[in-house]
């Protein structure tokens, strides 16, 4: 079902939960995969979904579709991301470069993660870029989405981005070269 | 030297990460778990509009109201400030008038040319009339 036809659906008396079943059984795979990547831990990246969607829920009667749905939850996991990431840095002590190796160990220990030595390689890359910059590299990189809808979930122009994009890439050609 | 990785190649791309099995399937439940205790919170308009609503008939009687009580009031306070240089003539009015009637009370005091005789008889000749009509 379209998103529109969605929302008319969530709008209507007594089918707010069907409406919004629809939501999750769409999106709730991208988003975790999106959350997921910042994270690394599954657990971690359950907690921040199930706290997206219930976000999601209580702001959705607000929902002016001003932008897509998907970009707006996308923008709802982000800042939950951004905001988790940021009080684990704060309450651990961690400067970047050591949270960056806390993630890497995580990866290490993950019974999730099925890939090989090259993709192992380029997730510890990934892991080393400051985190914004790592959101944009894994939306536009693994996501494949449009810089404009990068733009429209970050609030950042597609110029910024462009170039955050640009300097990513270029980190993490360099790191694989180090780390395989 | 290390051959130059290719971040771009197919393969890199695909997701490395598995989830638990049936994973996804059990999310819903879970999350229908959760906000069955959590109604959706009611919008910020839709929690303002009764409020608005009952102010802004507050408001319209409160305006119908001052509006009747201007309408049927007279209006006394509504009169353009008087010119100075017309109230200075006003004064001056004034004194001329108040000026004409002393002379016309000096005129009377100074009445001269009736006989205080001829006053005296003009009063008793009025009392005595009086006193007639009393008779009668």
């Amino acid at each position: 079902m379209d998103d529109k036809d969605i929302l008319i659906l969530f709008r209507e008396e007594g089918k707010e939960n069907y409406a919004f079943n629809l939501i999750v059984r769409k999106y709730s795979e991208r988003l975790y995969w999106h959350i997921k990547k910042m994270v690394i831990s599954h657990d971690d990246a359950n907690d921040l979904l199930q706290n997206t969607f219930i976000k999601a829920w209580n702001a959705l009667p607000e929902f002016r579709e001003e932008s897509r749905l998907f970009t707006w939850l996308y923008r709802i996991a982000t800042n939950e991301v951004l905001t988790f990431l940021k009080k684990k840095q704060l309450r651990s002590f961690l400067s970047l470069t050591d949270y960056s190796r806390q993630l890497e160990n995580v990866l290490e220990s993950d019974i999730y993660f099925n890939g090989d030595k090259t993709q192992k390689a380029l997730q510890k890359a990934i892991l080393k870029l400051p985190e914004k910059q790592r959101i944009v590299f894994n939306m536009r990189y693994f996501d494949e989405l449009k810089y404009e809808e990068i733009s429209e979930i970050l609030g950042t122009s597609v110029g910024a981005l462009k170039a955050s994009y640009h300097h990513a890439a270029k980190k993490i050609e360099e790191s694989i070269q180090e780390l395989i | 030297m290390k051959e130059k990785i290719n971040i771009n190649q197919p393969k890199l791309k695909e997701n490395p990460f598995t989830v638990p099995d049936r994973y996804f399937d059990k999310l819903e439940d879970e999350i229908n778990g959760r906000i069955s205790h959590v109604a959706p919170k009611p919008g910020m308009w839709s929690v303002l509009k009764p409020q608005l609503a009952l102010a802004s008939t507050f408001g319209v009687i409160l305006l119908m109201g001052y509006g009747a009580v201007t309408l049927l009031t007279p209006d006394t306070k509504k009169t353009d400030p008087i010119p100075e240089n017309q109230i200075s003539e006003f004064n001056q009015a004034i004194n001329v008038e108040e000026g004409e009637i002393e002379e016309n009370a000096d005129s009377l005091t100074h009445t001269k040319g009736i006989d205080p005789d001829q006053i005296v008889e003009y009063l008793n000749a009025d009392a005595s009339l009086v006193y007639l009509a009393s008779l009668e």
